[in-house]
């Protein structure tokens, strides 16, 4: 009895608690970087207290760090939340968003917007200011839902899901090649504007472009929560799924689509995030000691969000000279997470033998 | 009505195009018993699992019907399908954090709403289930803590959460160990009593079915699939012929001879039911004769747990030990046959 009371509220807490941290990262970006802004300020500029801070601080903080904290913030839950999604459909742990090939369509239009462009203008100017973000944003759009719509179009025509994963890492695959082929004949400065774009960043949503950018991820995580009951169907494989009266096609293409989704908007405004999408599920699981979605669901978003302003904190602490790469960053702190996972969930797989 | 589904001139296959199908047997006409246990079976590749998945409605069938309580079932919603079908399939659920409850659970979807809320009456039915399965003392245990009986064991009772009144299982014997096995014979046997389930079980394990189902479907590459009670069957000799060998029954051929031998070479066992099978069962094992006759020359007598040889009523030896029995018996019969 004891061990249920506990139980009971060890979810509500641990998301009180989630909650708290994710609050307590969110000041901590907007307040640490290559400047510290002391936390009264930073309130102020926020809830627009005016006279008691300084002009450029209110520049920073306005212009600079609190896009990039809800850009953070934004893609690391849609990242997880794609990783989710993609692991329950796929019932395969080592699922995440860039499996179906999205994140490298996204590269692949990056790549020949910016090699194009560049040997018709015989410069790399066009990296450069507020056109060469939007025009970076709109090539990695292309390229990524082009890559969402092949997969969703090949989805109809295959029966099996699986088939549809190894459709994915071949166009992955594809997408790869033809950007080793642009890079091979591509400009030195091109190719250097490329792999800065390949390392991710969360700072290329200016004011401007957030709304937009938090519309169309906003919608998709809101209908992710109304998959919960198909999606704990799928944890019993599609046969049991079409047992239990589940559409299991339909939602499997729905889900798909959510997930495509998420992670194309994502990839095309911050690059190609790695290990959000595969380390979070694993996070949350592990947590809550649950698979159940409706548990699940809330919790990636919230640890997703968290890791994303983690690793963008580290990666502007005033140590490190402005910003490290957001990808290196998320390697090196979500592969450790994974490992750690999975050596202590051996211990699960023990005690049953 | 005694069947609970009726089998009119279905024919299961594949649809290649629009136009071209594989139909994968002759139509099958069949009936299945009300609150009974039948087996399915036919050699591998004559289509057991298309047939169970055409019934449970996965497989759209070519053409025919499936009469359920005489309403034809092969167009119905899945999710209605879902409140008069559930399934049991070959495959595990391997699943790090899914507790047997939870996938006990999974059962009541069908009755749930958009968000797959349980009510307290949902709770109610499965804690039901879970007792009727015997797996009460699992409900919050992982699932791959389990073994894979126990894991068959928690579909069975998703399948009786389901509430539906036919479950269907296809395989679902295959990896388990032979105890396991006839433990879920038996527990399928029980719901077919106590909870008046109707139940159609695939396998390939002839002898398993044999011993336990009420009824059998045999099904085979090109001919038509037919029923009746197991003995019936054997009998018949369709099993054989449906196996396309003689193979089978080799040994309970031996058995089934026994009544006929007549032989004054057989021998008569007498004693404890249990015991007297085992001692037949060695007997035939080593090439011997049964005969079911007083008169008989042979005489094994079983006294507690002591085998006494009498040949033509003399007491020869006596042993508790199988082995010497059989040692004892040959020594006895090369004596005499030099």
């Amino acid at each position: 009895m004891m061990d249920k009371q506990r139980k009971h509220w060890i979810k509500p807490g641990s998301f009180i608690i989630l909650s708290l941290v994710l609050a307590g990262l969110f000041l901590l970006n907007l307040i640490s970087g290559s400047v510290y802004i002391p936390i009264n300020e930073v309130f102020s500029i926020l809830f627009g207290d005016s006279g008691t801070f300084k002009a450029a601080n209110e520049i920073i903080v306005g212009d600079f760090r609190l896009n990039q904290a809800i850009t953070a913030m934004l893609s690391g839950a849609g990242l997880a939340v794609a990783g989710l999604l993609m692991q329950t459909l796929f019932r395969n742990p080592l699922a995440d968003p860039s499996i179906l090939g999205i994140s490298s369509g996204a590269s692949l239009g990056v790549a020949v917007m910016l090699m194009v462009l560049g040997s018709v203008s015989g410069n790399v100017a066009v990296i450069s200011g507020v056109w060469g973000s939007v025009g970076l944003i709109v090539a990695a759009s292309v390229g990524a839902f082009l890559v969402l719509l092949l997969i969703l179009a090949v989805s109809n025509r295959i029966g099996n899901i699986v088939s549809l994963l190894i459709i994915g890492i071949m166009i992955s695959y594809i997408g790869g090649a033809l950007v080793g082929l642009i890079k091979y004949y591509g400009q030195k400065d091109d190719v250097h504007a490329f792999v800065i774009w390949g390392m991710g960043s969360f700072s290329n949503v200016s004011n401007s472009i957030l709304p937009f950018f938090g519309f169309s991820l906003i919608i998709p995580l809101l209908l992710s929560f109304l998959f919960v009951k198909p999606l704990n169907l799928l944890l019993l494989g599609e046969k049991y799924a079409s047992g239990l009266g589940l559409k299991v096609k339909t939602n499997q293409w729905l889900v798909l689509l959510i997930a495509g989704f998420l992670t194309a908007v994502v990839t095309a405004f911050a690059g190609p995030v790695a290990f959000i999408g595969l380390a979070v599920p694993h996070f949350a699981r592990n947590l809550f000691k649950t698979s159940g979605h409706s548990i699940l669901l809330p919790a990636v978003v919230l640890i997703g969000a968290i890791l994303a302003l983690f690793c963008n904190w580290i990666a502007r602490l005033p140590g490190f000279d402005g910003n490290l790469p957001i990808n290196a960053v998320t390697s090196l702190i979500g592969a450790p997470m994974v490992i750690w996972i999975i050596i202590r969930r051996k211990d699960i797989y023990r005690s049953n033998s | 009505m005694n069947s609970l589904i009726d089998i009119k001139a279905l024919e299961i296959g594949y649809r290649l195009s629009k136009s071209k199908t594989v139909s994968l047997l002759p139509p099958v006409n069949l009936q299945l018993k009300r609150a009974a246990i039948t087996g399915l079976i036919g050699v591998n590749g004559s289509g057991k699992s298309t047939l169970l998945r055409t019934l449970a409605g996965v497989l759209i069938p070519l053409s025919g019907e499936m009469l359920f309580d005489n309403f034809n079932a092969s167009h119905l919603k899945l999710k209605d399908r879902a409140r008069l079908i559930s399934v049991v399939l070959t495959e595990t659920i391997d699943d790090p954090y899914l507790k047997v409850i939870d996938v006990v659970a999974m059962g009541r979807y069908p009755y749930t709403g958009f968000l797959g809320k349980l009510d307290k009456a949902d709770f109610e039915i499965c804690y039901h289930a879970m007792e009727s399965t015997g797996i009460m003392q699992l409900s919050q245990r992982r699932l791959n803590q389990l073994s894979d009986g126990e894991k068959q064991k928690v579909m069975i009772a998703k399948a009786l959460a389901q509430d539906t009144p036919l479950i269907l299982l296809d395989e679902p014997a295959a990896y388990l160990d032979y105890p396991s096995k006839i433990e879920l014979m038996l527990l399928l046997k029980k719901l077919t009593i106590e909870q008046h389930k109707t139940i159609l079980i695939s396998s390939h394990d002839l002898e398993m079915l044999l011993r336990t189902v009420d009824d059998l479907w045999l099904i085979g590459r090109d001919l038509p699939a037919i029923q009746g009670i197991p003995e019936q069957l054997v009998i018949d000799g369709l099993i054989s012929q449906y196996f396309g060998t003689d193979a089978i029954f080799q040994e309970s051929g031996h058995l089934s001879n026994l009544g006929e031998s007549d032989s004054s070479e057989g021998f008569y066992v007498a004693g404890d039911g249990f015991r007297a099978h085992w001692v037949r069962h060695a007997l035939i094992r080593t090439g011997r004769l049964i005969s079911y006759k007083l008169s008989s020359k042979n005489q094994i007598i079983i006294e507690g747990s002591n085998f006494e040889y009498r040949m033509n009523g003399d007491v020869v030896f006596k042993t508790s030990i199988f082995e010497e029995l059989l040692i004892k018996l040959s020594e006895n019969e090369k004596l005499f046959n030099t």
